[in-house]
């Protein structure tokens, strides 16, 4: 379902929380969909099965997922995933435009190349 | 699960384990690495129960392993070079196994030939390193250990097999709570697979952590200022530093958070600060000390 | 888990796996042993009883030795396959690692190695006795006998091959130590043994004894197989002692075992810390050799007494053995020729040792072979075997007599072409042996075969010396003693055997021998009969030293004594006449 890149200098338990989060995000993931058990996907990826319990323990304390007592963890809503993508990136964004002013574009610029970016 | 308390192990002239302390937690998957001649095979051997220390202790569930039969019967040892008797076949090899350990069951052994793609008629002589290694594994799962002791259990095998066999050794560790004590060179692996690592030297254990806490306090940072000169923040410990032209790099003991705050609140500010986490490779290299080969 | 002593499957599965081993043991037992007896049984002639069956059965086959050596061998090859863990690393570690116990570890090998050889020949045992139900060729008690003596020497050789085994780390080691202990050892102790008595006792005088103690092989040859069945008592004590101290030894090699680094395994010795022993020991082997084949080449000659050009010439050879000895050991042990140059060390000790021992034996630093007893201290004086004087004045000629012995010293052979005697059967038809009255004995023996030139003054006091002892030899006092026994033995004790000069079927019935006895003892009395004669002469010897004719020779057997009796009409009338009634005929 989900794979590590060895090159990838983050940590893996990152690596699969964004994999997961990818999923879901473009909807390969839907609601209430099961995620694989801990102990498969430990076998199936050859990782620490420490490192996948992490890695769901985040998914859903960012929302993404909601673990069933003794049945695994699930995909919760796509609403909420969303939203929270959208906060991020528009915080992104915030810190991007304040960087751009800082350079000097001025905020009309910015303004005009949204909206032909956009159109075009 | 394993504590190994001061342990000494002196061969002839040899002090091959030179006051070793070590713990290694129940259902953790333990990496102990360290350059060749560090004891590392040695410190197995004593855990398996096959060596005596000749000072300290070597304790397994709380009581000591040598001659200890009933927790030797829950120790599953891979050494580095697997025994076969002369004209063995797979099949003998398993059923000298089955003798041995008393926990050792054919049905298992049956049940994981998909997994090895081995014939167990095969005569033993007739494979190749790898595959022998297979066999090895193969013979160790079987027998549901409790405990895992691997020596350099990998080596020479592809990456592909090398991912079947872990993937079916953190199967038993999630399904069974198994317990891995493995020796490696490959760090890049045992960042994987462990989440403990313990680092050997010269008969000592250097340091000893679970890998998270490893990974989490050593911090790569690429920084550069505006007048080409290195300042460092106070109380930052820094050990080590690389120049490529305006960029420096320097490896620091501590969290991200923690570099990111000290860079923050530095006079005059840098031009550029990006920072990395360390691989473990990394981290071991500057541990040793022998920084010579990477950065 | 109750850790227990021996694993059943574990042992089970070893012996299995050997398989090849025990067929071929039994094989072996089967063509030497079964099959012959087969193919003899149809032929066995029912009346002859006893003698054939002994001849065929088990008599010649130990005789032959074929099958001590056949055990030798496989207990060895026994103990070498089944202790693997003991030599390759890898078994090590995985016998270490498994949960068994270092006690059981060592039991199960060592119980399938000794079962499997003692389960084939109890196999061998029955077939046996099936085939002396059917033929009479070979008897239970023969067969019992036989079943007792094989697993006996099992148990010895097997537990010195465990011993050997025990020591080592390497298969080649096991061997080496496993030869010396069986034969190669009591070479080198028959000769230190020699060079003690030659030192201490000064005299060199046969050596059997060492070899039995030291090797199991040879002492259990010599003691234990009978000549004569039934196994006489003794014979069943002496094995029941070795099999005792094979289990001590075994009892030994598990608690060797018990602390043994099993790491050890694929190195020469399971105790490096034994090496310079072991190195010295094989060092001293290799001069034991040199000493032996120069010896036995008649390179050097050796009597009593050694000659200067003899001593030169054995410094030499010595020195020559403990320098290759010395670096022989070092290779062999260390397994390298790199670290050769380490063994110069034990070629200076084994040469210095040789050189003080030669040295010692030819200036007689000891003092011993120019030692004569003082006459006031001497109990009695034994000469030619039986012959006991005490009377002071006989007891002071013969001091004298070795006196003039040690003043002429050792004479040179001077004619070419004559072989000399080797040193183990020195030329001794001098023999003295002092019982002095602390208790103590002191034995010398001389001789003298160098061929000598007619008018040599030497040649005459040699002679004179001869007849000085036999006239001492010959006195009445020594012919008394030499009869005693047997005029004191009980009737129908002593048989008498009657050989040469065409008399047919010798042996005497038990009252003939009675007679014969008490007119040979009258003739000792009245007439002087001579008892006994010199062993290296054929001629009788008699107080005047007039050679007489041979008649007849008789051997007076009383258990283990001997003698022989020469009859001339003169000192034995009586004898003769008695004889001559009983067969009817005048003796010539």
């Amino acid at each position: 379902m989900i794979s590590i890149d060895p090159r990838d200098p983050r940590p893996l338990y990152e690596q699969v929380v964004e994999g997961f989060r990818g999923l879901i995000l473009a909807g390969v993931l839907q609601a209430d969909d099961k995620l694989p058990s801990v102990r498969s996907l430990a076998t199936q990826l050859a990782i620490n099965p420490n490192t996948i319990q992490r890695a769901y323990r985040e998914l859903e304390a960012q929302g993404l997922t909601y673990s069933a007592a003794g049945k695994g963890s699930f995909v919760t809503a796509a609403e909420p995933a969303r939203d929270q993508r959208k906060a991020e990136l528009l915080e992104q964004f915030d810190r991007t435009a304040a960087e751009l002013q800082d350079l000097g574009v001025t905020a009309d610029q910015l303004a005009l190349r949204l909206k032909e970016g956009t159109s075009s | 699960m394993i504590e190994v308390k001061d342990v000494v192990k002196t061969f002839g002239s040899t002090r091959a384990l030179d006051g070793v302390t070590m713990t290694v937690p129940r259902g953790a998957v333990y990496g102990l690495v360290g350059p060749n001649g560090a004891g590392k095979t040695t410190l197995l051997e004593h855990i398996a129960g096959m060596q005596r220390p000749d000072g300290g202790q070597v304790l397994v569930d709380g009581a000591p392993v040598y001659e200890n039969l009933d927790t030797k019967a829950k120790i599953a040892f891979v050494p580095s070079d697997l025994f076969y008797l002369g004209q063995a076949r797979i099949r003998d090899m398993r059923d000298l196994h089955a003798i041995v350990y008393p926990t050792f069951d054919q049905a298992r052994f049956a049940a994981l030939s998909h997994l090895f793609d081995l014939d167990e008629n095969l005569p033993m002589r007739s494979l190749s390193k790898g595959m022998t290694k297979q066999v090895a594994f193969w013979l160790a799962l079987a027998q549901s250990p409790d405990l895992l002791l691997l020596d350099e259990p990998l080596d020479g095998l592809d990456p592909a097999t090398r991912r079947k066999v872990w993937g079916a050794v953190m199967d038993d560790v999630a399904e069974r709570g198994m317990t891995v004590l493995t020796s490696s060179h490959n760090l890049r692996e045992l960042t994987d697979v462990c989440d403990h690592v313990g680092m050997m030297e010269h008969g000592r254990m250097l340091l000893e952590h679970p890998l998270a806490e490893l990974q989490e306090g050593f911090v790569k940072v690429q920084v550069a200022f505006a007048d080409d000169q290195l300042i460092l923040p106070q109380d930052l410990n820094v050990l080590h530093t690389d120049q490529a032209g305006r960029l420096f790099t320097l490896v620091v003991r501590g969290s991200a958070e923690q570099a990111e705050a000290a860079f923050g609140q530095l006079t005059p500010a840098p031009t550029f600060v990006n920072i990395l986490p360390l691989t473990l490779e990394e981290i071991f290299i500057y541990e040793m000390g022998g920084d010579r080969n990477a950065r | 888990m109750p850790a227990k002593l021996i694993n059943g499957k574990l042992m089970a599965h070893t012996m299995k796996r050997y398989w090849p081993l025990w067929t071929a043991f039994f094989a072996a037992w089967a063509l030497g042993l079964l099959m012959p007896l087969m193919l003899l049984a149809p032929q066995a002639s029912y009346i002859a009883g006893a003698n054939v069956a002994q001849t065929m059965s088990i008599g010649w086959m130990f005789e032959y030795g074929a099958a001590l050596a056949g055990v030798t061998v496989v207990s060895l090859v026994a103990a070498l396959l089944v202790f693997e863990h003991l030599f390759n690393k890898r078994a090590a570690i995985f016998y270490g690692a498994a949960p068994v116990s270092r006690t059981s570890l060592f039991l199960t090998p060592f119980a399938a190695g000794l079962g499997a050889m003692v389960g084939v020949e109890l196999l061998v045992f029955v077939l046996l006795g099936l085939l002396s139900l059917a033929y009479p060729v070979i008897t239970l008690g023969e067969i019992a006998t036989w079943l007792e003596l094989t697993v006996g020497f099992t148990l010895v050789t097997y537990a010195t091959a465990v011993l050997c085994v025990s020591l080592s780390g390497t298969r080649a080691m096991a061997v080496i130590l496993y030869a010396l202990a069986m034969g190669l050892g009591p070479t080198l102790v028959a000769v230190l043994v020699s060079i003690a008595n030659t030192l201490f006792w000064g005299a060199t005088l046969p050596l059997d004894t060492a070899f039995a103690w030291l090797s199991p092989v040879a002492g259990l040859a010599a003691y234990v197989l009978p000549t004569q069945m039934p196994m006489a008592s003794g014979c069943h004590l002496a094995l029941a002692g070795y099999a005792v101290v094979a289990l001590l030894v075994a009892f030994g090699c598990l608690k060797l075992h018990d602390v043994r680094n099993l790491e050890v395994a694929g190195s020469q010795l399971a105790v490096p810390k034994a090496a310079p022993v072991l190195k010295l020991l094989l060092a001293a082997f290799v001069v034991a050799i040199f000493g032996v084949v120069a010896l036995m080449s008649s390179v050097i000659s050796a009597q009593g007494q050694m000659g200067t050009a003899n001593v030169v010439v054995l410094t030499v050879i010595m020195v020559i053995g403990s320098v290759v000895g010395g670096f022989f050991a070092q290779g062999v042990v260390t397994r390298s020729t790199r670290s050769l140059r380490g063994g110069w060390k034990y070629a200076a000790v084994m040469s210095a040792l040789c050189v003080a021992f030669v040295a010692g034996c030819a200036f007689d630093v000891m003092g011993v072979q120019g030692y004569v007893p003082k006459a006031d201290q001497i109990e009695s004086v034994v000469l030619d075997g039986d012959a006991a004087l005490t009377s002071p004045d006989a007891v002071q000629q013969v001091t004298e007599l070795h006196e003039r012995i040690l003043m002429l010293g050792p004479v040179e052979q001077q004619v070419q072409g004559i072989a000399d005697e080797d040193l183990y059967s020195a030329p001794c038809d001098m023999t003295i042996t002092y019982k002095m009255k602390d208790g103590s004995t002191v034995s010398r023996c001389y001789g003298y075969n160098a061929v000598l030139p007619a008018n040599d003054p030497v040649a005459a006091e040699i002679e004179s010396l001869r007849k000085t002892y036999a006239k001492l030899a010959c006195s009445q006092e020594a012919r008394e003693s030499k009869m005693a026994p047997f005029l004191n033995a009980e009737r129908g004790t002593v048989t008498v055997y009657v050989s040469s000069n065409g008399i047919e079927g010798g042996l005497l019935d038990s009252k003939t021998s009675d007679t014969f006895v008490q007119a040979l003892a009258k003739d000792v009395r009245e007439h002087g009969a001579y008892l006994g004669g010199s062993y290296w002469q054929e001629q009788c010897v008699t107080p005047d030293s007039d050679s007489l004719t041979t008649l007849v020779e008789l051997n007076l057997f009383d258990g283990d004594k001997s003698s022989t009796v020469c009859l001339n009409p003169k000192t034995t009338p009586n004898a003769i006449s008695c004889l001559e009634s009983h067969f009817g005929t005048k003796l010539k």
